[in-house]
């Protein structure tokens, strides 16, 4: 499964894992949508994640524009090589408030 | 589309252009000052290495780099093409379609092909370095900054401030599903550009609930800094051009041109606008002003945005017009290439097997229509067949291409060959519009390689030969292509020596092939050349050595039903005609019965029928007389009776079926004419396969068999040729 979720009750955390790209997309969009229904601030893992594509970008980039929508909060706290150099290559690290000195640790 | 399917897309592309590349080359080995033969080569090279980029073929990336750097210099004039360069790229051409290959088989390239592909690169380099040596720098320098001023007085008219390109993506909602990866795009642009800011836009995106995890739903704004002109980055795209929206807007762009594109995405306006300078495309005052102009604009709204900014003296008309003639010509190409469409072979054929049991089924129920005696009925399935004969017609057409393609590849070997034997030989070629089945043309390039290097090297004299015989130096090689009778001549005709008869004979007699009191005549004798085995000792040189003897050539043109013959003149030349069914799979034929049995004939080769007077079948019992006098002429004929051994009388009135092939007569002697009949050749089986005369079998509309006779063999059989020379040329 490449997302795995462990919500308490004052937090949605979702840890992605693995590969996420446009084969596991539907699966992940799936569960994704099933976790996010709380409205409760969303925290993601993405430093397990091995290898991300566009599909992949689209989902964590629809996570984040629903919790800004929604007003909760958004929170990232790892992100992998993998990640890293895609949202490097969107320019979107600023979007997702990125990590820079907690994905040095977990890197 | 998935990636496989593009992949196979991108492979035959560029198989495609290599080809237009290679015909390019020739020509411009002829001329060499054809700019548009230049542009092409470049393109080609270009497009190869462009879509490589979006497979990640690194390796053909890499190469094709190199060749494209020479070509981008020979097109700006700063090397001149000559002989031993066209050579080079010829080389290279061929390079990058075993690389091609190798992504076709899915390999990387071995140590092999790397040293190939270090050598070509350190040759191609020398006329990267030559040229800078030959030019000295500060002449170089002074044009180079010549140049420059120019550029910047052109220049100097209102447009923005940046120098970079501006690239606007929206992809399509289905890119994903087609396989590709926006990222790929992006990242092969970053080869051979820097992107100098990248914004990813949030607009196109859906609810968390609504979003469909497989639609994709990016876009990206693109402030790139490149030396690749439009065209090569449009190239980029070529693989989602139909189902994104894509943008470009050279540096230094009219601001009028950034209000175009605010318009045409126009739902996220003001957003763009402020992403256009955020990428640093447009400065804060560019902005405003162009929103303004476009505000303007909408309240007159009179004059076309293009007319407004050549009155405003922002634009200038030419520049206008040039962007009109440009976006007129992308157009028309695209028009175009829609006309055709490609097609899987296999689609095809399945289309011809089922218009085949078409055929047999509508037989079948033109049979019964004619069994119950009703008129309606009848006429019902008469309509019916008709239709099916032109559907049959037409499916078959789907698969005739062309011998043209064929024909032009070789201009290449001609030369190549010419250059390696030293001798100055040119090529003709006519009746490339012929047309012939797809799948007779892929076996027919081989046989066809194999006689027009024989005819090269064995058939066309040395200059110097030539010039004692008091022919003209260089020699000539015809290809030349004509339809006749249901089949197809191609004729590979030089103007050489011409076959040396005794010498083939001598050799002939030495191999134990012939013995030396048959009396052969000239046509036979000139036949023994396509024997196994046999080669004129003196002659062989490393182009015979290609593994294909004139045995093979012979055995691979009758596998296709297909004849091949020579005439020759000793001292005028040679010329060898291979003759060819013009399709494999359906025919019109003429069915007859023979004691019970039904046979088919191919209704192409019938000339008439006659009967055979009681006479004459008494003259061939008594006499063995096989022959009859048409109108002043001699006929031979064969008894279908006799040849298949069937037993019982014949019939009181016996019928001549007369047959016309490969400029020969003959006749068929059978019981009974039945008429015309769509047949569908179906292959005999193995066993079956040795049975002479015999060319395969078609089920009738009643469920049974009939057999369709192969003509060619049957004349073969008939041994026309051997004992009947005289009469023969008699009758023609």
């Amino acid at each position: 499964m490449p997302v795995a979720v462990k919500s308490t009750k004052s937090l949605t955390k979702l840890d992605f894992s693995g590969e996420l790209n446009i084969y596991t997309a539907s699966e992940t969009m799936d569960v994704v949508k099933a976790a996010l229904k709380n409205a409760l601030p969303i925290q993601l893992d993405l430093s397990e994640v091995s290898e991300v594509d566009a599909a992949g970008l689209q989902i964590l980039m629809t996570i984040k524009l629903h919790s800004t929508l929604h007003g909760v909060a958004f929170n990232l706290i790892g992100c992998s090589e993998a990640v890293n150099e895609l949202l490097g290559l969107a320019d979107l690290a600023g979007f997702f408030g990125e990590p820079t000195v907690l994905s040095g640790i977990a890197a | 589309m998935s990636l496989d399917e593009s992949l196979q897309i991108y492979i035959m592309e560029s198989r495609d252009l290599l080809e237009q590349m290679e015909e390019a080359l020739l020509t411009l080995e002829q001329n060499p000052q054809d700019e548009e033969k230049i542009n092409a080569i470049f393109r080609a090279a270009h497009t190869i290495k462009g879509s490589a980029g979006l497979f990640g073929l690194d390796f053909i990336i890499s190469f094709t780099h190199v060749a494209e750097s020479v070509l981008h210099k020979v097109r700006n004039g700063e090397i001149t093409i000559d002989e031993s360069l066209v050579a080079l790229l010829l080389e290279v051409g061929d390079f990058i379609g075993k690389l091609i290959d190798h992504v076709a088989e899915s390999k990387t390239p071995d140590a092999d092909t790397q040293a190939v592909s270090d050598a070509l690169i350190s040759r191609l380099n020398v006329y990267l370095s030559a040229e800078s040596d030959m030019v000295p720098a500060a002449e170089h320098a002074a044009t180079e900054v010549a140049a420059m001023t120019t550029v910047d007085e052109a220049e100097s008219i209102e447009r923005v401030e940046t120098d970079c390109w501006h690239v606007s993506l929206r992809f399509g909602v289905n890119t994903f599903r087609s396989g590709m990866d926006p990222f790929s795009f992006i990242r092969y642009m970053k080869t051979i550009g820097t992107i100098a800011h990248l914004e990813t836009m949030q607009q196109g995106f859906p609810a968390l609930e609504e979003m469909d995890a497989e639609s994709c739903y990016l876009g990206f704004e693109i402030s790139y800094q490149t030396d690749a002109d439009k065209l090569a980055i449009e190239s980029i795209f070529d693989f989602v051009r139909d189902d994104c929206e894509i943008h470009i807007l050279p540096p230094h762009s009219k601001i009028s041109h950034y209000i175009d594109l605010i318009e045409k995405l126009s739902n996220e306006d003001l957003k763009l606008g402020e992403i256009l300078v955020k990428c640093g495309t447009l400065t804060p005052n560019e902005l405003e002003s162009s929103l303004q102009q476009q505000a303007t604009q909408q309240a007159m709204d009179k004059e076309p945005i293009g007319q407004t900014l050549v009155n405003q003296h922002m634009v200038q008309p030419d520049v206008v017009n040039a962007a009109l003639e440009k976006q007129k010509q992308v157009k028309e190409t695209k028009n175009s290439e829609s006309n055709f469409i490609r097609i899987d072979a296999n689609k095809l054929d399945e289309l011809i097997n089922l218009v085949g049991e078409l055929i047999i089924a509508g037989a079948g129920a033109t049979l019964v229509a004619n069994k119950t005696a009703n008129s309606e009925m009848t006429e019902a399935t008469s309509t019916i067949s008709t239709l099916v004969e032109q559907v049959r017609d037409s499916a078959l057409a789907l698969r005739m291409v062309q011998i043209g393609s064929t024909f032009s590849r070789f201009n290449r070997v001609v030369r190549d060959v010419s250059k390696e034997l030293g001798k100055e030989i040119r090529l003709e070629i006519s009746g490339e519009e012929t047309e012939l089945d797809k799948t007779v043309v892929e076996k027919i390039s081989d046989p066809l390689t194999h006689l027009v290097r024989n005819s090269m090297d064995h058939g066309i004299e040395s200059a110097e030969a030539r010039l004692a015989k008091g022919k003209s130096a260089y020699g000539t090689l015809k290809l030349n292509a004509f339809h006749d009778s249901g089949s197809i001549v191609i004729e590979v005709s030089d103007d050489g020596a011409g076959l040396n008869r005794d010498k083939i004979l001598a050799k002939a007699i030495e191999k134990g092939l012939v013995s030396a009191e048959q009396s052969l005549s000239d046509g036979d004798i000139y036949n023994l050349i396509f024997e196994a085995g046999f080669s004129t000792a003196d002659a062989v040189s490393n182009l015979s050595g290609r593994g294909v003897g004139m045995d093979v050539v012979r055995r691979n043109i009758q596998a296709l039903r297909g004849t091949i013959n020579i005439q020759s003149q000793p001292g005028l030349g040679t010329t060898m005609r291979i003759r060819l069914p013009l399709t494999l799979a359906i025919i019109d034929g003429f069915l007859v019965n023979v004691a019970e049995s039904a046979y088919v004939i191919p209704l192409d080769m019938v000339v008439e029928c006659i009967e055979l007077s009681t006479a004459d079948y008494e003259a061939s019992i008594s006499d063995q007389r096989d022959f009859i006098n048409l109108r002043g002429e001699v006929l031979p004929y064969l008894k279908l009776r006799d040849e298949f051994e069937c037993k019982g009388a014949p019939p009181a009135r016996q019928n001549i079926v007369v047959l016309q092939y490969a400029e020969q007569k003959i006749g068929l002697v059978v019981d009974k004419l039945i008429g015309e009949f769509q047949t569908v050749i179906k292959p005999l089986g193995k066993m079956f396969e040795h049975v002479k005369g015999i060319g395969g079998f078609t089920i009738l509309g009643s469920g049974s068999v009939a057999l369709v006779l192969d003509v060619p063999r049957m004349m073969q059989l008939a041994n026309i040729g051997k004992n009947k020379e005289q009469e023969v040329v008699g009758v023609n």
